[in-house]
């Protein structure tokens, strides 16, 4: 569905790359996280995909359309959920959806029915100055499925939502996937990732470092990890045990048989260890 | 098509709810009442004499104040040199006197915008020096530019073209560039083009909106203070073309600025530029021709001829010309500029 080969892109066209040869496909039906740290080239990657930046080297087929020799035809076949709460604040939120649809050449959704699976069925007649920061999200996550998209962009879609709202969202994505929509996720948050995506890219520095599903990072890149609590002269104290370690293995057992823990759970690594383990950088 | 009136309904709606249409009214009514109760209807200025006159005529004018006249003027020695003088300075009256039949034949030379007021003033002044000798009553009045005459025009109403201009022209280049730059730190140009709409589709909305409100602005200032008389056809098509190119010059300065604080500058240095014929056309006598090749100079002239001079279109046509190439001008640059507006989004 998309298929990005030997990408680059420069902002200064001087070889000094923001993205660098990075190739990756992803299938229909498939959500695939595109994971780094901020400056790392994800955004970059995802607005040359969308037509915002020019393709300078590189090639990508969407849908197998070239998007070097694309029309504007393509879009709409593509939605795009932006971080940005990039909406016309002087427009209701029906007016805003309206407008949108307005502008494709094929069958639409119905505006209130979009904004009611969001939570903004009450306030569709109100101006978008008026909504809240997590209501100007949806609204926008909303709008990216006017066209009901073969192959949705989404850029950090559940940002400054609260958690009901962001299961919500996180259940719609999901719903979308089931239904054969293609999903390029973009985000640093890797609890998402882990939670929605079939496979996830890592870029750092704007480079790709590796590509694969949650799972097989975590069996991969992960250390099996007991954590529990004591308590020692008042002071409630936390230890972890690696259980590949056999020294950390015998010291765990010891106080498991004397009964010297308060709480005790099993933990895997994150996906966000795993980045840190791969690139070295936290993703901030 | 489609798609374009969707655009132009959503600018409406941005605008109308940004009071922008109100705010345009608001200014047409204030100017309209400017022109009614506060600019007099009768203005006076001083003038310069540049004269000259013949050897025969002065031995006619022995016996008169001419004289004195002749110290009081700026006396040059022939009819060429008044015209060179005058030339250079806009705010000045013209007088060569020579002998026609045994009498003083007076020639008044004028720059062309003096009105009949005025040239019967100097007339009758030129009379009094020249005491009860015998003039030859077909004086002439000879006008240096042809086409500047503001004959018959209350001076009140001749304010008429100065709050289209400004309307049709510098807001409509400013309220244009607002809205772009508004759409870039909105982000929502972004939104925009990842839908199949064209760049140059919504700017063809945008300018279409301001062209609407052109005419709007433009009928209730001419309607409230002429009413139905001059050639409105003529008016609105040179409303019509002013609009459509500042509205794409703003459009230009708005796709090369990345916000709306960037584009304050550029837009403020041009609407000055553009305001500055605004001294030309309301004291004639300061018309240097670097003012005078202004667009906004030859639409006001063109808009008076239009509005108020049934006998003529020589300035209309030059206006007409003047905003068509400059429409294509800054239309052509507005889309080659277009996919800047993107990229500094």
């Amino acid at each position: 569905m998309i298929k990005v080969s030997n990408l680059y892109h420069s902002y200064t066209k001087d070889g000094n790359y923001a993205v660098k040869d990075v190739s990756f496909e992803v299938q229909k039906g498939e959500i695939f996280g595109f994971l780094g740290p901020s400056g790392a080239g994800k955004s970059t990657t995802q607005n040359i995909l969308i037509g915002l930046l020019a393709l300078q080297k590189g090639s990508i087929l969407i849908d197998n359309v070239d998007i070097a020799k694309t029309k504007k035809e393509l879009f709409n076949r593509i939605g795009v959920s932006f971080e940005h709460p990039n909406v016309y604040k002087k427009l209701t939120g029906v007016e805003n959806l309206q407008f949108h649809a307005d502008m494709y050449s094929v069958k639409t959704e119905d505006p209130m029915k979009l904004l009611e699976m969001v939570g903004l069925g009450e306030a569709s007649n109100k101006r978008a100055e008026g909504y809240s920061k997590g209501m100007l999200q949806r609204l926008v996550f909303a709008r990216s499925m006017i066209n009901n998209p073969k192959i949705w962009f989404l850029d950090e879609p559940t940002s400054g939502l609260d958690p009901g709202t962001a299961a919500t969202i996180k259940d719609i994505i999901k719903d979308k996937k089931n239904n054969g929509t293609t999903i390029f996720l973009t985000t640093h948050n890797m609890q998402i990732a882990d939670e929605l995506c079939d496979r996830v890219a890592f870029i750092n520095e704007g480079e790709i470092n590796l590509i694969d599903s949650p799972r097989n990072l975590k069996l991969q890149y992960g250390e099996k990890l007991i954590k529990i609590t004591q308590r020692i002269d008042e002071q409630v104290v936390e230890k972890r045990f690696s259980l590949l370690s056999e020294e950390e293995k015998r010291e765990l057992k010891d106080i498991l048989d004397k009964d010297l823990f308060e709480t005790m759970h099993s933990q895997e690594a994150t996906l966000e260890e795993i980045f840190i383990k791969v690139t070295g950088r936290r993703l901030i | 098509m489609a798609r374009i009136i969707s655009l132009i309904k959503r600018e409406f709606k941005i605008t109308i709810r940004n009071y922008y249409l109100f705010i345009i009214l608001a200014v047409a009514l204030i100017l309209v009442a400017v022109i009614r109760f506060v600019i007099p209807a009768e203005m006076n200025f001083e003038k310069t004499l540049f004269l000259t006159s013949s050897p025969q005529a002065e031995k006619l004018l022995s016996d008169t104040n001419y004289n004195v006249m002749k110290e009081n003027g700026n006396f040059l020695q022939n009819r060429e040199d008044i015209v060179v003088a005058m030339e250079d300075d806009y705010n000045s009256i013209g007088l060569a006197l020579s002998e026609k039949n045994g009498e003083v034949h007076i020639e008044l030379i004028t720059q062309g915008y003096e009105n009949e007021e005025i040239i019967n003033l100097a007339i009758v002044d030129i009379q009094y020096y020249l005491g009860n000798i015998n003039v030859s009553d077909d004086y002439d009045v000879n006008v240096l530019f042809e086409g500047t005459s503001l004959a018959e025009v209350p001076d009140n109403l001749s304010v008429v073209p100065l709050p289209i201009m400004l309307e049709s022209a510098l807001m409509g280049l400013f309220l244009i560039a607002v809205m772009l730059t508004l759409e870039k730190d909105h982000k929502t140009i972004k939104a925009y083009v990842t839908t199949p709409g064209r760049v140059h589709e919504m700017l063809i909305a945008k300018v279409i909106t301001m062209l609407f409100y052109a005419f709007i602005s433009a009928s209730v200032i001419v309607g409230l203070t002429i009413g139905l008389k001059g050639n409105w056809a003529q008016m609105l098509i040179l409303v019509g073309l002013t609009s459509l190119w500042s509205s794409s010059l703003g459009i230009v300065i708005a796709n090369m600025c990345k916000s709306l604080t960037s584009a304050m500058m550029p837009l403020v240095i041009v609407s000055l530029v553009l305001a500055a014929p605004v001294m030309s056309y309301f004291a004639p006598m300061f018309a240097p021709n670097y003012l005078r090749a202004l667009p906004t100079y030859s639409l006001m002239l063109g808009l008076r001829e239009a509005l108020f001079i049934e006998s003529s279109n020589a300035l209309f046509i030059q206006a007409l010309n003047y905003s068509l190439v400059l429409t294509v001008i800054f239309m052509l640059l507005m889309v080659i500029t277009s996919k800047y507006a993107v990229k500094n989004s």
